[in-house]
């Protein structure tokens, strides 16, 4: 029973939902570990928040930290196109009231190891360098992980736990071992190509934190503001587009569309980029269940979704706050996760995911994107859309109906134009 | 080439005073209160109209068609940004 490597749940991976998972479990006086292949603080893009993510981080207790972290705030977000003839600026008050008026906009090296620090402060361990490369499930209720980690740092380890939460990103790391299906949601394959850099241009007043969506006929920009003069800047376009390049020919695809982009090339103007650029590839995918009776799977390990809207770090906390109560709940009653239980959990979290791949779907589609460039007032239906792109994953009946007009409306503008339409993207 | 104007939040509501109709008093009008619209200060599209010529004079920038220019006219703040990019894409189409 005092066996040191005995642990009530093992968490894999310490990003955002990790971090989250781990501090409401040890919270409650479980005996938490997590695991995390790298060494904090590392580079990670996902830079942009969303005012209603900001609740979650009040849950877990991070959000006066966080306050006091001297990130840039974010008032809302901008989407324009390419050619400079077209922008809306949308502010959170607006649409979301003076309660989620704002968020943050955070180097993700910093933000990540806050709340990882955070979860230790409030009881986990936490193995840094340490890659979990199997799993032995051959005695269902106390599993063993097999970790690496490098010499100095203790070498090799196992660990047993009564739980798993896998909150190891893209990685993905239990999904394919348990053999889950792996879905893709979206029809293209795409890739983005993404880096830091400095003297990016600023918007003025309040709106110098906003996010700012570049449409391209093959694709988008973002252009995230940072603290100090830093901006992250990524390239979303087709896979056919990037080809199997090497990293050279990465760069020269990048600078090639900044080129040829002028509402990208002109705030890049005079702009340093202060890393070789990277590249992620195969995009929007989840996993066909999220939960076996003591795994679950949480944030991008579950599934990803086009970050877009900022959705990432708001799914990646939300889910991983309703597998610590599920999980909670289990304990309390000495068992594992029923079946209806994983059903449910499934289900809910590929209802918010679903939720945005719908207005995903519009954004991509031309006529969908002119729709959404002319928000007129029509049944409230923007600040529908501007409730759920702010991170409102629970909407009631009227906005999801109003999501539903919208995209009629979206199709309709395929064949007749009720929004001006954009040229430059035809 | 001329010597560029800055482009001031001041400068972008002296312009809208000269040139429209205002119903409420100038001091009252945010960097991003809206222009036009429910929301709005109360401008119509002869007003949109005044402005767009009076930015182009002033500044120099094409505003071009009617969407573009309703784009631009969202609020003061949107438009200083919006006149300071197609200023400096100007410059590099003549160099």
């Amino acid at each position: 029973m005092h066996d040191p490597s005995v642990y009530d749940v093992a968490v894999i991976g310490g990003g955002p939902a990790g971090a989250a998972a781990g501090t409401q479990l040890a919270k409650s006086g479980k005996k938490v570990i997590i695991l995390e292949k790298e060494k904090f603080p590392r580079f990670c893009i996902g830079e942009s928040l969303l005012p209603h993510g900001n609740d979650l981080l009040r849950t877990i207790g991070v959000w006066t930290k966080l306050e006091k972290s001297g990130f840039l705030q974010k008032f809302g977000a901008e989407f324009c196109t390419g050619d400079t003839n077209r922008l809306q600026r949308f502010w959170f008050k607006q649409n979301l009231g003076p309660s989620h008026e704002y968020s943050y906009q955070v180097d993700r090296s910093q933000f990540d190891q806050l709340l990882l620090n955070h979860a230790r402060e409030t009881g986990c361990h936490v193995s840094e360098e340490t890659r979990v490369i199997s799993l032995d499930q051959s005695n269902p209720s106390l599993m063993t992980l097999s970790c690496e980690r490098p010499e100095e740092a203790g070498g090799p380890m196992k660990i047993t736990s009564r739980w798993i939460i896998d909150a190891s990103g893209r990685y993905a790391f239990s999904g394919s071992r348990l053999g889950l299906r792996r879905k893709s949601t979206q029809k293209k394959r795409r890739v983005a190509i993404y880096g830091h850099f400095e003297g990016v241009f600023r918007n003025s007043g309040k709106a110098a934190g906003h996010i700012t969506i570049v449409r391209i006929p093959e694709g988008w920009f973002w252009l995230i503001p940072l603290a100090g003069n830093r901006t992250s800047v990524g390239l979303v376009i087709p896979s056919e587009f990037a080809g199997t390049s090497a990293e050279r020919g990465v760069e020269k695809i990048f600078h090639e569309m900044v080129a040829s982009t002028p509402e990208v090339n002109v705030r890049m103007r005079g702009a340093v980029g202060l890393q070789p650029l990277r590249v992620t590839g195969d995009y929007s995918w989840k996993f066909s269940s999220f939960a076996t009776p003591r795994i679950i799977l949480t944030g991008d390990a579950a599934g990803f979704v086009d970050p877009i809207f900022s959705s990432g770090i708001m799914l990646a906390l939300k889910s991983a706050l309703r597998a610590s109560e599920l999980i909670l709940r289990a304990e309390a009653a000495h068992r594992s996760l029923r079946l209806w239980e994983r059903i449910r959990y499934t289900c809910e979290v590929t209802g918010w995911m679903n939720h945005y791949a719908r207005i995903i779907g519009a954004f991509y589609d031309r006529a969908g994107f002119e729709v959404f460039m002319n928000p007129s007032p029509l049944l409230q239906i923007p600040r529908s859309i501007a409730r759920l792109v702010g991170g409102e994953a629970n909407p009631g009946f009227l906005d999801r109906m109003r999501l539903n007009a919208f995209l009629l409306i979206c199709r309709v503008q395929r064949f007749w134009s009720i929004a001006p339409s954009i040229s430059w993207l035809r | 080439m001329p010597l560029m104007t800055e482009v001031t939040i001041e400068l972008l509501k002296q312009i809208l005073v000269e040139n429209c109709m205002l119903k409420i008093d100038p001091a009252s009008i945010s960097e991003e209160s809206p222009l036009f619209g429910p929301d709005g200060i109360g401008l119509d599209s002869l007003d949109a109209l005044q402005i767009t010529i009076a930015v182009e004079k002033h500044f120099g920038v094409i505003i071009g068609d009617p969407a573009t220019a309703r784009d631009a006219l969202q609020s003061l703040s949107v438009l200083r940004d919006w006149i300071i990019r197609r200023r400096a894409l100007g410059d590099s189409l003549q160099s």
